[in-house]
């Protein structure tokens, strides 16, 4: 038995091996992370992290030695160089390893933006990135973040906490619009301006120079720090392709043998960035690997913390024919409803009470 | 047999319910849907489950008998 190879060591790969020990799997079990760093928790980078009130030892998703506990391999700051389909084997930092089942859950990169590759401009994926980036993020600082979406806008409140001046760019002009509606991403946007960031909505980019943004309206806007904040792009390069990996519900690919899962999939169709769905299609593609598929087809669900708001989602806003809205920037409900009157998602800004009922009615409804 | 003992950081809840779903013996939500624990300590591997399920990582799972944290 060869056993299975998992590329990559985020939430999704460890929680495929960890279900596959589960299930009864005697076989070799190996991942091959490219950080070099035991999974941990990447939610709480761009919070509790970049906020300094957990270091990255509370972020270790399971204790150090749990990993060999379990006779799962994890072979750190290593790559897979290149996969073989038909003879199923993989060269793993030099050597060649043959897998049964390869699963890849290589996750995401950040998006960069061209002419951006000058000091001082950061982006926010991995934790080597939170740790630069708090460190940049001093009182009295000049922060500008390009993107306003959640881990933008979480970082924007966190860096004001600390006492840096903070600027957001974003070229729509209703911040998370698509995501959250543009009811809600009114609310935000009055939120975050009271809060006291500097939010230049609608905004083209003209160039960036070294220590500025320039804007096409020829604002110059100065920054010690500057933040791509713009989205990930799925690391998809093992299988040759680009884009998502297309998956069917319990993460097998095109390829016999070879699964994905996580921020790297499309995993029946949709690509969704999300924790627990990361956890979930994990716990799928173990099945499917033991033999007993059971498909993964939760509610996306997903959070974030700024500006005092929990922000929790249940769901969508896809698809959406209208939004009901309920309560002030300060606590409030949106319902997203589609054209037959069915409830979408529902999002919930410090409603902690509701979300486990927001969660069973779409489960049941789906 | 393993004893477990389970212990829950409220302020981390954020009420999402997945360890109420996997473990209903163990945990609940009150009335502010925060999760609260049924039962400390246990010998039902679900709260391993429960804890991994977690989105906020507010469940810890310890082995009674050496105190390791387990999950």
């Amino acid at each position: 038995m060869s056993g299975v190879l998992i590329v990559g060591a985020g939430l999704a790969g460890a929680r495929c091996a960890e279900a596959l020990r589960a299930g009864g799997y005697g076989g070799p079990v190996t991942i091959v992370g490219a950080e070099p760093v035991a999974p941990y928790e990447r939610p709480a980078l761009s919070k509790e992290l970049l906020a300094g009130r957990r270091e990255a030892d509370d972020l270790m998703l399971r204790p150090a030695g749990a990993w060999a506990d379990r006779e799962i391999d994890l072979r750190l700051g290593e790559a897979v160089e290149r996969i073989d389909v038909r003879s199923r084997t993989a060269r793993v930092s030099g050597r060649e390893l043959a897998w049964d089942a390869l699963v890849v859950a290589t996750g995401a990169h950040a998006r960069v933006l061209p002419g951006t590759a000058i000091r001082g401009v950061h982006v926010l994926r991995t934790l080597a990135d939170a740790l630069a980036l708090r460190e940049a993020i001093v009182p009295g600082s000049r922060l500008v973040i390009i993107g306003a979406g959640f881990v933008g806008a979480e970082v924007a409140s966190t860096a004001l906490d600390l006492g840096a001046d903070v600027t957001i760019v974003e070229s729509e002009p209703i911040p998370l619009a698509r995501v959250a509606g543009a009811e809600v991403g009114l609310f935000l946007a009055h939120r975050w301006r009271e809060y006291g960031v500097s939010l230049h909505l609608g905004a083209r980019i003209d160039r960036f120079e070294r220590g500025r943004v320039v804007l096409g309206t020829g604002e110059a806007l100065p920054h010690d720090t500057l933040l791509l904040a713009i989205g990930a792009e799925p690391t998809s390069g093992l299988l040759g392709g680009s884009g998502a990996i297309a998956t069917d519900a319990c993460g097998r690919t095109e390829h016999p043998g070879i699964y994905a899962c996580g921020d790297v999939a499309a995993f029946a169709g949709r690509r969704v960035e999300h924790w627990t769905s990361a956890s979930g299609q994990a716990a799928a593609v173990a099945s499917a690997i033991l033999g007993s598929p059971e498909p993964f087809d939760e509610t996306p669900y997903f959070w974030s913390d700024q500006f005092g708001l929990r922000l929790q989602m249940v769901g969508t806003a896809t698809g959406r024919a209208h939004v009901e809205l309920d309560g002030d920037p300060s606590s409030f409900h949106a319902r997203y409803v589609g054209e037959a009157g069915e409830t979408l998602g529902v999002l919930l800004a410090n409603r902690p009470g509701e979300v486990a009922t927001a969660r069973r009615e779409l489960a049941s409804a789906a | 047999m393993t004893t477990y003992r389970i212990e829950l950081d409220r302020s981390l809840c954020s009420g999402f319910g997945s360890c109420v779903d996997g473990s209903p013996t163990h945990f609940a939500l009150d009335d502010s849907g925060v999760a609260r624990i049924l039962v400390i300590e246990t010998d039902d591997d679900a709260v391993l489950e429960a804890a991994a399920s977690c989105p906020m990582g507010a469940i810890t799972v310890f082995e009674q008998a050496i105190g390791n944290r387990a999950a």
